[in-house]
């Protein structure tokens, strides 16, 4: 156990995860939401690809460092195009 | 800067002029041919497409040749800015090239009006940047990384004033990356607002009078809101709008104007 782990040691271990997806060159994602809850790491949110879904638990595996499992539940989004004319045309 | 639209078959009709708008497409080398599919159809549905930013993913100029081509082939006029992720490997200038040589307007700090069948339609951009808002915001003051933030803030909001004081238009509309407004990060977290955008910009628009402003960055943030002046703010990050773009038209006169899907009119 290190000396943050003994003053508050989930907020930290979020921080670093926040951190490296934003940071890491693999990732560079800001807005993946990163909580810990039963013991475990959760990453929440959408990403563009599933390339990117993956790189984005590599990262965060990395930064937690085995300290707790990391459950990836983000989803691949996909965007359409706006259905129907709009009602003026 | 102008440019003149005859507007696509089908599309206009005398008296609107209809803005497909939206930001944070982050585009990268794992993503090709996904925007060229999301706006296969955008040249049937609207005049004008303006782009808010963050383009790419990384901000690699490679990422931004991709953007350009698939953009680049969009049938009517791209208008765009850069976002803070063009910035992160410092080859915005490269980004920017690439974009306006597919032939994509590219503004910061400046304007383009565009002729759209007889309507001059004003846009003006900047990214512009954080700072946050009136009465929980920073100030230059202390130390010169502090003062750097804010001043960068101020500088990039006064450069749209001036940009947007100075379209001789019938609508004017104003796009940046950072949010001129908290009414749209609602969903964000609180103590990031000052990340997110400032009100200088939301100043920048108002003094202006502008029709509408239009901006990205906020990805958990919302829709829809108003600047202090009440010029309507639309934040069309696409995780915002869960579409591949919005579709908003703008009367020329002040017809009421009906809603379609998707889509939504801001009278004049």
């Amino acid at each position: 156990m290190t000396d943050t782990d003994l003053i508050e040691p989930h907020k930290y271990l979020v921080g670093r995860v926040r951190q490296a997806l934003a940071e890491d060159l693999r990732t560079n994602q800001l807005d993946i939401q990163v909580y810990v809850t039963s013991g475990k790491l959760y990453l929440i949110g959408q990403v563009g690809c599933h390339s990117r879904r993956g790189a984005a638990e590599q990262v965060a595996c990395e930064a937690v460092q085995d300290q707790l499992p990391v459950v990836n539940e983000l989803c691949v989004e996909t965007y359409e195009e706006p259905t129907g004319l709009d009602e003026t045309a | 800067m102008r440019r003149d639209v005859r507007g696509a078959d089908g599309v206009g009709r005398d008296g609107v002029v209809r803005i497909a708008a939206v930001a944070d497409v982050h585009v990268g080398r794992d993503m090709s041919g996904a925007l060229r599919a999301s706006f296969a159809h955008v040249a049937e549905r609207a005049d004008v497409l303006l782009v808010a930013g963050d383009l790419t993913q990384h901000g690699f100029a490679d990422e931004g040749l991709v953007v350009a081509r698939e953009l680049g082939e969009v049938e009517i006029p791209v208008v765009a800015i850069l976002g803070n992720h063009e910035y992160h490997q410092s080859e915005q200038e490269a980004i920017t090239r690439h974009l306006r040589d597919a032939g994509i307007t590219v503004l910061e700090g400046d304007g383009i009006v565009i002729d759209v069948r007889g309507t001059r339609l004003g846009v003006a951009g900047v990214k512009g940047f954080g700072g946050g808002f009136a009465g929980a915001c920073g100030t230059e003051f202390g130390e010169d990384e502090m003062k750097a933030f804010i001043r960068h803030s101020r500088t990039r909001a006064e450069l749209l004033k001036q940009a947007l004081l100075s379209l001789e238009c019938d609508i004017k509309l104003a796009m940046t990356h950072y949010a001129p407004t908290k009414g749209t990060l609602a969903g964000e977290r609180p103590e990031i607002y000052p990340f997110l955008g400032s009100y200088f910009l939301g100043e920048a628009i108002d003094v202006a009078r502008c029709r509408l402003a239009i901006h990205g960055h906020a990805h958990l943030g919302t829709e829809r809101a108003v600047t202090p002046g009440g010029v309507p703010v639309r934040n069309v990050a696409r995780p915002v709008i869960k579409l591949a773009y919005k579709i908003y038209s703008l009367a020329t006169s002040e017809d009421q104007v009906h809603e379609g899907p998707h889509s939504e009119s801001l009278a004049s």
